[in-house]
Parts: structure tokens; sequence; C-alpha cells
């Protein structure tokens, strides 16, 4: 028999198990609050038989074991045997991380849990609190397949078959099993009992009015050739009997040529397909009568969705991008040549295009909704962990951004709300002595505006203590002590490396890596997170984040006959000043003043390395952008305009560039850089060494 | 001609392994995430085997082996089960619903063609 590998479905499990879990995890936090909410619990029962019978199907074994033990549990659950408790859900909700683990070590080989023995006893002994007395199957070997094939010496059986009437309506077919028995061994003979057939006129063609009586010569066990029948309905009959050496014998000699069972038969199974194949072929009864009955039921409420390739959608998405620029590039040409028609069907098309764009780029967004959802898990383990009562809330779930974001903002936000749970909420006794509710509420609120996307974190907990950030970060080397610094300044501190105030390290939210990784992380994905802060009133953590990875408006700038593209977010304005408005500061080089604000002056074309013509203008025009905060002052030769442009990836088919976040491809052809004004921005301490490029101006 | 089977499950993986080991066995294959999607995608089509999952959201196997049965184009049509051991009282349940037989979890794509054969010619 063919060989199929199972492995290649085993991507497809590993994408569907997560969604198994994440549900299950959903309603049993649900399941909290609504302890007997069958519907809940046909959910979480459901999504882990799932995960049983796919990962077993699948050779994941451990996951099968495990997930075997707690479904067991979960039919308890389901069936009333056991109640809910605080905590049998807090089992659960670790079993569903074991799960997680399980199936992380059999796709990427990650090192298994190594609480598993420990939950696995758990929901052993939960099981077995509430009357043990049922087997577990999974230990009874599988009948139907493991069984009985043991070697056995070839024996003769007679075999008896007693169709019910309406056998054929079960979708059984008495040929498939004679069939079947002759591929076992040798029918010595074979008897068909047509004594119950009817006159022709009173036949009903549907029903089987037919028996047999079997002789087989064989090498299987008994058990074997019972299990030919294993699926006869209740009405119908079967014997199964060893016969007697002689018996067999004398029938063998009796009839010295046995007839083949197909030969024999061909009259009755023949005639069953025949009204198999007219039921199929002309159907008496029209189609519509049973679609009619359930129309309405089809297609309820869920989001169908189709799952795709991301790879393959990138790559959609990159061509489209192609096209548009293909189209602009035609555009142009066409404005030069030509007036009149054509143009105008070009603009029409150039529409298209555009709109084309648009949605595609609206194929990679996802809402934000199961990235939430998983806070809530993580507010709940904290307040239990450290006794605190912790209100969750969210809003915006259904926000939707670039898929690629939601995924790599996931971490960076369990961070911030395990440290808003942890670090932010105060102990209930603490709170009421502060005048505040006991309960304390963290929340969530994801929301677009423009070109971003914020999610915003807040907290009613004791908010940031000023004077010991202020001390930590002087302990840290990361201000001076004389230091005069804003109240947003010190705030900001605890996205500086290796910052920790917690008095305290907690295990849950861990010591050190903190808000330094969540910034970078954000960053990475060209966002950008500050924090406002009041002290014993809580604390706002707002991350902003672009809508999508793939395009950015940016403003198209010239230095000498580079056109180089700055992300729009970061600028502020655009100036012309004079030369001598430029001023040295020694240590930081040439500043601007704008409106009493010293400014760092970054001649892009040192930094970037682009010839300049030292041409002396009266006027010297500069961008100013903000990063992080902090204000800068760009000077380039000429702005072009402002472009909705597609994002290359430099990284991809380049490397990684210092100060460029990526490329990308005018309407003209042209290929310009992005700047990454971040990187732009840090580019002179790299080469501060290189004193010539700060000397202060010749000029 | 080739044979058609409709695989029923709201695993995604498993329907595409019985989809695809029974398209490797010469089936032209349908598909329905649970009953309702079934039902629907099957309403033009004469189909010669259905495999369908028992646990699945909107209709469940049982219903849907009910549903199918009441169908002309489905009286005869051999449906197999796909159950788990803890499921024994299901069997039952669907040969009284009409099912045809039954595959025990987890199986693999040999044992699957090997119960095939027991139901379709």
């Amino acid at each position: 028999m063919m060989q199929i590998d199972v492995s290649r479905f085993r991507a497809a499990f590993f994408v569907e198990a997560a969604d198994h879990l994440q549900s299950m995890e959903a309603a049993l936090l649900q399941l909290e609050n609504a302890p007997r909410d069958i519907e809940l619990l046909n959910t979480i029962f459901r999504a882990a038989h799932s995960i049983k019978g796919a990962s077993t199907t699948f050779g994941i074994e451990e996951v099968g074991r495990f997930t075997h033990v707690l479904e067991n549990l979960l039919e308890r659950l389901r069936d009333g045997f056991l109640s809910t408790s605080t905590e049998l859900v807090e089992l659960l909700l670790t079993s569903i991380d074991v799960i997680e683990a399980l199936i992380a070590n059999a796709r990427d080989n990650a090192p298994l849990p190594e609480n598993l023995d420990v939950v696995f006893r758990e929901l052993q002994r939960f099981n077995s609190q509430s009357s043990g007395e049922r087997q577990d199957p999974m230990v009874a070997a599988d009948t139907s397949f493991n069984s009985s094939r043991s070697p056995s010496t070839s024996g003769r059986y007679r075999i008896s078959l007693h169709p019910s009437r309406n056998f054929f309506a079960f979708g059984q077919d008495p040929l498939l099993l004679l069939r079947e028995l002759h591929e076992l061994g040798t029918v010595l003979q074979i008897h068909v009992d047509d004594s119950q057939l009817p006159p022709l006129s009173e036949i009903q063609p549907e029903d089987c009015y037919l028996a047999w009586t079997i002789d087989l010569e064989t090498d299987a066990s008994e058990q074997t050739l019972r299990d030919v029948f294993m699926f006869l309905d209740e009405d119908s009959r079967f014997s199964v009997q060893a016969a007697s050496t002689e018996e067999a014998a004398a029938t063998t000699t009796s009839n010295a040529n046995p007839l083949s069972p197909a030969a024999d038969l061909s009259v009755s199974p023949a005639a069953a397909s025949g009204f198999d194949d007219i039921q199929k072929g002309n159907d008496p009864m029209p189609r519509s009568s049973s679609e009619a009955k359930n129309p309405s039921k089809q297609r309820s409420g869920e989001n169908e969705t189709v799952r795709v390739d991301r790879l393959r959608l990138d790559e959609l998405i990159n061509q489209i991008g192609e096209l548009v620029i293909g189209a602009s590039m035609v555009e142009q040409e066409l404005l030069s040549v030509a007036a009149g028609r054509g143009l105008e069907s070009m603009s029409a098309l150039g529409k298209i295009v555009r709109d084309l764009q648009e949605m595609s780029l609206g194929l990679r967004m996802v809402p934000i909704d199961a990235t939430f959802q998983k806070m809530n898990r993580v507010v709940r383990d904290v307040a239990k962990k450290l006794s605190k009562q912790i209100q969750f809330v969210t809003t915006g779930d259904d926000t939707e951004l670039d898929k690629s974001v939601v995924d790599q903002i996931s971490d960076p936000l369990v961070h911030m709300v395990r440290n808003a749970a942890d670090h932010g909420i105060e102990p209930p006794e603490d709170r009421i002595a502060a005048g505040k509710p006991a309960e304390g509420v963290v929340s969530l609120r994801a929301y677009q505006q423009g070109g971003n996307i914020y999610i915003e974190l807040k907290d009613d907990g004791r908010g940031l203590n000023r004077q010991r950030i202020l001390q930590k970060g002087i302990e840290r080397g990361l201000v001076d002590a004389d230091a005069n610094l804003s109240d947003a300044e010190i705030c900001n501190l605890i996205f500086q490396p290796g910052f920790s105030t917690a008095e305290t390290v907690t295990d849950v939210s861990g010591r050190g890596v903190g808000m330094d990784v969540v910034r970078r992380n954000v960053e990475s994905l060209q966002g950008s997170v500050s924090i406002k802060s009041i002290e014993g009133q809580g604390s706002t953590i707002t991350v902003r984040l672009p809508l999508t990875l793939a395009i950015l408006d940016g403003l198209l700038v010239r230095l000498t006959e580079e056109v180089f593209v700055i992300p729009l977010l970061s600028v502020i304005e655009s100036i012309c000043i004079r030369p001598s408005d430029i001023r040295s500061i020694v240590g930081v080089g040439e500043v601007i003043t704008l409106r009493g604000e010293v400014v760092p002056l970054l001649r892009l074309h040192r930094l970037l390395n682009i010839e300049n013509q030292q041409n002396f203008d009266e006027q010297v025009l500069l961008v100013i952008v903000e990063d992080q905060g902090r204000r800068l002052a760009l000077k380039v030769d000429e702005l072009l305009g402002q472009q909705q442009v597609v994002i290359k990836n430099l990284e991809a088919n380049f490397r990684k560039v210092p100060g460029v976040a990526g490329a990308t491809i005018l309407g003209d052809g042209r290929v310009a850089l992005i700047l990454d004004v971040y990187g732009v921005s840090t580019l002179p301490s790299i080469d501060s060494q290189n004193t010539h490029r700060f000397k202060p101006l010749e000029a | 001609m080739s044979k058609t089977a409709l695989v029923v499950d709201d695993s995604t993986s498993m329907r595409q392994m019985v989809a695809f080991t029974l398209q490797s066995a010469g089936f032209t294959t349908l598909e329905g995430a649970n009953g309702v999607e079934a039902l629907s995608v099957s309403a033009n089509t004469a189909v010669d085997l259905v495999v369908t999952d028992l646990n699945m959201p909107e209709m469940d196997g049982i219903t849907l082996v009910k549903e199918l049965r009441k169908r002309p184009t489905f009286k005869f049509t051999p449906i197999l089960l796909l159950t788990t051991e803890s499921q024994d009282s299901k069997k039952q349940e669907g040969k009284a619903a009409g099912a045809t037989g039954w595959m025990v979890k987890p199986f693999n794509p040999e044992q699957l063609l090997a119960t095939v054969k027991k139901v379709v010619r």
C-alpha cells in the first residue's frame, strides 16, 4: 500500500492547535464567572478533543497523551461529575500552557515544559477524585486495528451472514463483505439463502432479502473474520464458527470446484448496486427539496476566512507596489508626450491601481483582539499570584493593524501589562488606605488616528515615583547627579537599558530586562512609546505603531543629486535660515536656535557621505524632525514634495545600513533611500572620532 | 470516473489528511468544516463516500448523518464516522442514525484506506 507521510499536515495542525488553545483559554477565563455555562464547557472540551485527535494522528505523542488526560477531566466537568473551582480553572489554564510548550517542543524542538509531570499528575489526581471507575481507554488496545492479527495456523470456518432488510440504507453492501472474506482465504463453498425473496411483483428493490453461508479456509484468526462484520447494524446477524476438520474436508470433496463468491453472487449485489447507480444517475426526487430545508442554516455569523501563506501575500503586495510604480511611470511619460484622452484614461487607471494597492494592504490587516485577549490571562495570573484585585478592561479590540505588527507587539505588550499589574496596581490594603477602591483597573485601548495605531495601557495604580526613578538613574549612571531633568525626562528614564526600580524583584515581572526592551521592540516596528504618570493616580503608556509596514508617508528631499525620503511622521516643520544663524558648540557640534530651543544641526551630506556642492547660499533649508522627544535639524538642498512610498526592505536585499530604514522606488523609476531618523541622529556619536566631520563650518 | 468523497471535520489538519489520503487513492474530495458546510457543499453533487468527524460546531456528525440519509441521493452512500475510543456510545448512536462504519482516531492513512475499502467498491 502506498505510504503517505502525515508530517506534511503538521504545519496545519500547529496553526489550528494555537487557535484551539486560544479559544480554550478565552472560554476558561469566562468560566470563572459562569461556572456552569454548558456552552463554554462544550467549547473547551471540543478544543481539547480536536487537539487530541489530530496530535495523535500526526504522531505528536506527548501532546496526545497529555491532552487525553485533560480531555477526560473536561468530560467529567462537562457532564457534571466535577464542579468548576478556582483551583481547577487554574490547573486547566496551566495545562494550556503545558500543551503550548509541548507543541513548541514538537515544532521547534523547544525544551519540554518543566512542570509537565507535575501538571500531568495533578490532572490525574482530579480525574481519580471523581469516581475513577472508568477504564482509561487510551490504555486499552485499539480493538479495531491493533488487535487480533496474531499468527495462527490455517483453519476452516463456517461463516453465516444475515443482513437486515434495510442493510443498504446503512451504506452497506454484502458484496463488499463477501469480497473481503474472499481476500482473507479460500472460499471452499458458498450458499445463498434466497428463501426470503418475495415474488417479483412484491419485491422492494431497496431491501435486502438474501443471506449467505460461507465455508472459508484461512490463515486469519477468528477475530479478523469477525472484524469483517464490525460495521453490521443491529438487525443484521452473523456468525463465525471454526469447522471441524473432517466436516470441512467432506465439504471440500463434495464440492471440488468451488465457485468464486463474485461469480456466484453476481445476481443479488449487482441488483443492489444497480439501484445504487440509478439513485445516483437519475435522481427521481428533485434535490431542491432537501436544499430548501436548510438554506437559512448556512453561514451563520462567524467570519469566514482563508488562510494564506504570508510569503505569497507579501509577494502579491510587493507586485502591486511595483504596479503602482509602473503606472505612475507611464503616467509621467504620457504627460510629457501627449494630452487628452490618453492621459485621462491613464489617470483613471492610476486610480484603480492605487485602490488596488490600498485593498492589498488591507489583506494583511488583522484585528488586535486576539493579542488583547492574551493580556486577560496575564493580568489574572499576576492578580492571583500577588493577591491583588484587578479589573481588566479592553476597548477597541476590533482595531486592525498589520499582521506582522500584531505578532511583534505581543511580547512587549505582555511585558507592559505585567508591569502595570505588578508594579502599578497596589495591594488592596494600600489602595484602601489611599482612599481608592480595593479593586484596581488596568485598561488597554486601541485606536487609529491618521496613519497610526495607538495602543494605550492605563492603570489607576501608584504611578511613577519620580524621586526613586531619579535616584536610581543617578545610581546607575544614567544621569548626572546635578542634572536638571524635566518631569517627562525623568519618566522616560524607565525606558533606559538596565533600569528597574522595583524594590523587591518579584518573580512576576522579573528584573532588569524591562521597558528598554519594550522600547527597542516598538522602535523596530517604526513606532514609539511614551509614558505619562501622575503619582498616586496611575500611569498611561502610549505605544504608537504604523498602520502597516508596507507603505509610508514620506517627505521627499533632495541632497545634491540624490533623493531621500524622510518619514513624514517625524517631520515637525521645515524652515529657512541664514548661514549666520548656525552656531558651533564644543562637544555638540553645530546647532541652531529655534524659538528659544537649541536644536542640533545635522548635515546629511556629511553623514551620508554625499558630495556637497559648496554653494554659499543666502539661505539654508532645514527640515526639523523629532524622535524620542528630541529635535534635530536636517540640512537638505530641496523639498520635492510629499508622497506615499512602498517600503522595500534593505536588509532582505542588501544589509542593514545605519541611518537608513529602507528603500523605495520613485514614480520615475529611481531608487530613493528612506532615512531612519533615529538612526541618523545616532550617526554622529558613532563617527564622533572623525572630528573632521564635525569641524565648525569653514564658511 | 473517479469517485467523490465528502470529508467533514472542523480540524483543518485532520480534514486535509483525510482528503489527501482519499485523493491519493483516486477520490475527488469535497470538504466541509462542519455539518452545515457539508450539507451545503454536497447539495448538488453525487457522493460515493462520506467521512465525518463527530464533534463539530454548528452541526455535529450524528445530525449530519441523519440529514444526509434524508436525501434520496445519500440513501445508500457509505458514511464513516471519525471517533475516538472514548466515544464508544457514539458509535451506536451513529449507527442508529444511519452511519455505515467508523474510524477510531488516531489512525494512519493506510488504516483509513483499509476501512474505506470495507465500505466502498
